[in-house]
């Protein structure tokens, strides 16, 4: 009985560590420069290209200059950084479309995750699964923490 | 022998002109449109079309049961410029004709930077929810901007003028079966753009000539007895 038990625990343990792991396995460090100010920092297309040539972890703001929402996600993500105190690169929508990353993103606003000069993950405007990280900082903070080593 | 020939190539003939007949009118025969359906997540709030949106559009052009509509003002007051913006219509999808909507309704709600976009006269008044007509002749220039028997596609810059475009047409009364935010000219990537902006050594211009523009002529329109 006792060494049922026992295997029992250790099977337990086991998963555990792996269930674990994997949950970790999508997190990613940002280059320590972006880990220092909590603010928005403007980039043109081209210093963004170079960053994804150079391989660069970041989180990169694209954003529309032209229509505003009911609960502004500008206010919320202001609020999600200044408590993580990250800094988050900013390119207005008309100026990301000519980087590499239109390929996979056609809409602003949207926060887009980059590890290694390669997206991770990202916001969609398009997407219900999505809309609270866009009107709820708390929403915003967690989704950014299960990616991102803070 | 000759007779029977004669007669096969007049059969032939005449199916020939029976296929092309048939396939005339299947070419100019409407494809049936689906109903309005808001696109999800925060796109939706614009009221965006989850089907006919900037993706798509270029398939429901030059429909003769449809108009075309752009939101936007060839210049907007409001200064774009202080959020990396540009105030003015850099570009549109051909066929869409600009009615900008700050001239229809007052609007107020733009980004604290951008400021104030145009503040004179509106044909209509939003306050309390209610679009309260300004002139005696509010109502019939609307209904001729966007004629109640047709479908009608709404553009702008992101989907927010076209958005509250729908609202006010369901508002005042138009089928809102009929009316779809096709989204943001900003989003649109298709066959049909038309360039308005162009930079020349450095100089920027804009060829609004290239624009269909309804102009409104307050001067000319009786003010609503108060």
């Amino acid at each position: 009985m006792k060494k049922i038990i026992l295997i029992l625990t250790l099977l337990l343990i086991v998963i555990l560590i792996i269930f674990i792991n994997n949950g970790n396995t999508n997190k990613f460090k940002l280059e320590s420069k972006y880990y220092e100010d909590g603010t928005f920092k403007m980039l043109t297309s081209d210093e963004i290209t170079k960053l994804i040539e150079n391989k660069e972890s970041f989180i990169l703001y694209t954003y529309n200059n032209y229509c505003t929402f009911k609960i502004s996600c500008d206010e919320i993500f202001t609020n999600s950084i200044k408590e993580l105190n990250l800094t988050i690169l900013k390119v207005p929508f008309d100026d990301f479309k000519t980087t590499t990353l239109y390929d996979d993103i056609k809409y602003a606003p949207s926060i887009i995750l980059i590890n290694k000069g390669k997206i991770v993950t990202y916001l969609d405007p398009n997407k219900d699964s999505d809309l609270l990280k866009y009107q709820d900082s708390k929403e915003f903070t967690s989704w950014l923490k299960e990616y991102i080593n803070i | 022998m000759k007779k029977i020939l004669s007669y096969l190539l007049l059969i032939v003939l005449l199916l020939c002109i029976g296929l092309n007949i048939h396939v005339y009118k299947n070419n100019n025969k409407l494809k049936k449109l689906s109903l309005p359906e808001k696109t999800e997540g925060l796109r939706g709030e614009f009221g965006i079309d989850k089907n006919i949106n900037e993706a798509t559009i270029d398939n429901y052009l030059n429909r003769s049961d449809s108009v075309y509509r752009d939101m936007r003002m060839l210049k907007d007051p409001g200064n774009y410029e202080a959020i990396g913006g540009d105030s003015y219509i850099s570009g549109f999808v051909k066929g869409f004709e600009v009615v900008p909507l700050p001239y229809i309704v007052n609007i107020d709600n733009l980004p604290k930077e951008v400021g104030k976009t145009y503040q004179g006269s509106t044909l209509f008044t939003l306050k309390d929810g209610k679009y309260i007509p300004n002139y005696e002749e509010s109502l019939s220039i609307l209904e001729y901007l966007f004629p109640k028997d047709k479908y009608i596609f709404l553009m702008c810059g992101a989907g927010g003028y076209a958005g509250s475009t729908k609202e006010m047409l369901i508002s005042l009364g138009w089928d809102e079966n009929k009316i779809y935010n096709v989204g943001g000219y900003w989003y649109y990537n298709g066959n049909n753009n038309i360039e308005v902006k162009k930079v020349v050594n450095g100089k920027t211009s804009y060829d609004f000539w290239k624009l269909n523009y309804h102009n409104i002529d307050f001067n000319s329109l009786t003010k609503v007895s108060k």
